[in-house]
């Protein structure tokens, strides 16, 4: 007779042994799954504002928060800037967790005076990254952000350029962004599954997101 | 008879405080009227000191049986050169031009210029424009002729009245 001894023996053994190996099988397909998101991994070299090296390592020891824009420009750029500042204000201590980046996207103009004190007058958490074209560049790149001079008349010219923040998580990964709804508000975006998060809790969303 | 005077007190305070808002409200919009063309709520924002730009905006309705053109703003003491722009947002591309040849506004319509849209764009600031002053333009019209207008400078955040919103 099948005693109970071999099913103690032989198949629960068994059972136990492939749902292990199962469960262990699910854990890394879901980590996989993680790693679809677009990585920055290229390496470049600016600086900061302040004089203080900005390179790829800045974007693994916490999230970031990065927008492009430049000083010239009137409407999109310093709303941001304020919209930006005052998320930092609602995170309130949770603020000291996440790195935000203003990236110019005119080098040209934007020297690191400029930039410094243009951002002295939003949220001092703000960094300001200014320097050199072909390093800035592959910062672009890597963001997946598109910049276009256009050039006006009168040796004028603006830039067209995106506009919505990115939000890495502390591996470099493009996790999500925020968007600009309308014009005063920003929705949240996560990049997993495209989940726009509700507009009216902007900060709530950044913590789910980043899993402050 | 104390309890009496301690709610007049309170009804007055209260009340100065609903005039004050009222009043600021009306100073707020300030309106304009020049012909068939009239013009609500112009104000601009507040600038970070080295910046060299800024943008102004207003409501304009046309009444007039025809067509008028925005052609320029002229008369602008505090900055260098004045455009017209608008602004598109493509794919959260920001993108701005000037309209060379003004802006439309049709018959019985009225536009916005507004963040995100259409503005008087301040070129060449020379000086940072700062909260609660006035700043002086005037608009030339195609058709209605020309308005001197007074640019509020406000905070960022703000909105001129509540048409704003429906329209975003």
């Amino acid at each position: 007779m099948l005693s109970k001894k071999i099913l103690l023996r032989r198949i629960l053994p068994a059972l136990f042994i492939t749902s292990i190996v199962l469960t262990v099988i699910a854990f890394f397909t879901l980590q996989k799954s993680s790693h679809n998101l677009d990585r920055v991994d290229v390496n470049f070299s600016l600086e900061t504002v302040n004089g203080d090296q900005f390179n790829q390592d800045k974007f693994l020891k916490k999230p970031s928060i990065i927008f492009f824009g430049f000083t010239h420009c009137p409407d999109v750029c310093p709303s941001s800037l304020q919209l930006l500042s005052n998320l930092i204000q609602d995170l309130g201590d949770d603020a000291s967790k996440i790195n935000f980046y203003f990236v110019t996207a005119d080098p040209d103009r934007d020297t690191k005076k400029i930039l410094k004190e243009y951002l002295g007058y939003f949220d001092k958490k703000i960094i300001g990254i200014t320097g050199d074209k072909a390093e800035l560049n592959k910062l672009y790149g890597a963001l997946n952000i598109y910049i276009k001079r256009i050039d006006l008349d009168n040796n004028n010219y603006t830039i067209d350029h995106t506009a919505s923040f990115i939000i890495l998580n502390n591996n470099a990964e493009i996790i999500g962004t925020m968007i600009h709804e309308g014009f005063s508000k920003l929705l949240v975006i996560d990049n997993f599954g495209k989940i726009q998060f509700p507009k009216e809790e902007v900060k709530k969303n950044i913590i789910r997101l980043l899993q402050l | 008879m104390k309890k009496i005077i301690k709610f007049l007190f309170i009804f007055f305070v209260f009340g100065s405080f609903v005039n004050i808002d009222a009043s600021e409200k009306n100073h707020h919009s300030n309106k304009y009227k020049l012909g068939n063309i009239e013009i609500e709520g112009v104000y601009t924002f507040i600038t970070p000191p080295t910046a060299k730009v800024a943008a102004g905006y207003m409501k304009i309705e046309n009444e007039a049986r025809k067509a008028d053109t925005l052609l320029s703003v002229t008369n602008v003491s505090f900055a260098e050169k004045v455009e017209i722009h608008e602004m598109i947002m493509e794919n959260q591309v920001m993108k701005m031009r000037p309209l060379l040849d003004g802006l439309n506004i049709a018959s019985d319509e009225e536009v916005y210029l507004k963040p995100s849209g259409f503005h008087i764009m301040f070129i060449g600031l020379k000086e940072p424009i700062v909260k609660g002053k006035m700043y002086k333009g005037t608009l030339n019209f195609k058709n209605a002729g020309s308005i001197t207008v007074n640019f509020k400078a406000v905070d960022r955040g703000y909105h001129p009245d509540k048409d704003h919103h429906k329209h975003h």
